[in-house]
């Protein structure tokens, strides 16, 4: 069995479940398949959620879910893998979940070489631009809307939430969009969405999008070439 | 040798002026007498507003001496010749023809309220149904908090606004005199401009 550590997530569980996963999974990780290793929700490969997360928090980012608790469904997880556990799970359930996972996960990353290496093949052949727009698919996303206006606090009571909060006011949102528009940071945007959810007043919608071009990161904020000075200005502290 | 000069068509200057006043971009403050419109204009735009005060001669409803009349005017100068104006709409009723006007012309309102006073509710709820009222596209409107406020607060305000169908509208915490609060509440007025920028 491959050495590769497999990295994984209890950031977005809830204190007292993150707790009594911590306490199972000092014994299981020493007895899956796999080695594994504690990481933010935005490096790993496996990241937990519970029942008030699963349902609004539907793209974590990561290839593997695991749900706990009782109502929570894997199937509206954007994930590649994603699995259930009973609130009171045990070693044993934890052992053999683990297990699934890092199987999963290990049979995806030769996937992944086998099908990146028929790419690169198909790269040095192909003539036509068209193909390029072909092997542009839908692609299933979801975005959040708010439900009512509410109030934030520390940590996450920053202007730059104050304006992602007022973006989920408007439109149902994407979380690239969300970033894009309000100049979050992923993790931080993922925090305040979990926030939203726990307090209720998130709505999640499956959405069947085209596939959109990666915003890169360097580009404005805005498009409009006023706005773009107007931001400039406001992030100067009112100086032109 | 040269010839003598044409005189200029006017039509073509009011033309210009027309096209240049429905080009500029503008934000509106809205909100009653006393809000802290002016104040906002001052602390965004600095001294040299364009305005027009008169003597207050309802002072047994509201103890400032001087009420503005009209629209008030400021400009926010963002470097190579760009500029937004800010528009300060009168606060007493009879001037609502006014309001409509400004309104008529921005790209942003906001709607200044003391989240603590009851009466601020319908004040808004009017401001906002004259703005969704605009064609063809309605201007997009946060509510600014100018007096002092806790959080519950200000969600009571924006639960007391939705249940009146005006839908989800941002309400943020902003000190007329603090030039960080207007810069951060303009920072979220930006984002939701990026945002409907993004459709076109």
């Amino acid at each position: 069995m491959s050495n590769t550590t497999v990295t994984i997530s209890t950031d977005l569980l809830a204190p007292g479940l993150a707790e009594r996963f911590a306490t199972l999974f000092a014994v299981a990780a020493r007895k899956t398949l796999r080695a594994w290793e504690l990481a933010d929700v935005e490096r790993a490969d496996v990241v937990l959620l519970d029942d008030s997360q699963a349902s609004v928090l539907a793209d974590t980012g990561a290839a593997c879910v695991i749900c706990i608790g009782y109502v929570a469904s894997p199937d509206a997880q954007t994930a590649q893998w994603a699995a259930r556990l009973g609130p009171y799970f045990t070693v044993g359930d934890l052992i053999d979940t683990l297990d699934r996972a890092g199987v999963f996960l290990m049979d995806l990353h030769i996937r992944q070489k086998t099908a990146l290496a028929r790419q690169q093949l198909r790269l040095s052949t192909l003539q036509s631009p068209l193909h390029q727009q072909d092997a542009n698919g839908p692609q299933t996303g979801y975005c959040y809307r708010l439900q009512r206006w509410v109030s934030l606090e520390a940590p996450l009571d920053t202007p730059a939430c104050h304006r992602a909060l007022a973006l989920l006011t408007r439109e149902a949102v994407s979380l690239r969009q969300l970033c894009h528009h309000s100049g979050l940071d992923l993790q931080t945007a993922r925090m305040l969405l979990v926030q939203l959810g726990r307090r209720g007043v998130l709505v999640a919608e499956a959405q069947q999008t085209l596939r959109k071009a990666v915003i890169p990161v360097e580009q404005p904020r805005t498009t409009l070439p006023f706005l773009r000075r107007l931001s400039q200005w406001v992030m100067a502290g009112g100086r032109a | 040798m040269s010839g003598p000069t044409e005189p200029e068509d006017p039509t073509l200057e009011e033309d210009s002026d027309r096209l240049q006043a429905a080009t500029l971009p503008r934000i509106a403050l809205a909100g009653r007498m006393g809000i802290g419109k002016t104040t906002a204009l001052r602390t965004l735009c600095g001294e040299e507003l364009a305005s027009t005060d008169v003597p207050n001669l309802d002072r047994e409803t509201h103890v400032k001496e001087f009420t503005t009349v009209g629209a008030e005017f400021g400009d926010i100068e963002l470097g190579s010749g760009e500029r937004i104006q800010v528009c300060g709409c009168p606060g007493q009723e009879r001037f609502s023809f006014l309001r409509q006007w400004v309104l008529s012309v921005s790209l942003g309102v906001f709607v200044m309220v003391d989240v603590r006073d009851p009466q601020d509710i319908e004040e808004a709820m009017r401001i906002l149904l004259d703005v969704q009222a605009q064609r063809p596209t309605p201007p997009l409107a946060l509510v600014l908090s100018t007096r002092p406020s806790t959080g519950a607060e200000r969600e009571a305000f924006a639960q007391a606004l939705a249940q009146r169908g005006l839908g989800v509208v941002p309400v943020l915490q902003a000190d007329p005199r603090k030039r960080e609060d207007l810069l951060n509440a303009l920072s979220v007025l930006v984002s939701l401009l990026s945002l409907e920028g993004e459709k076109k």
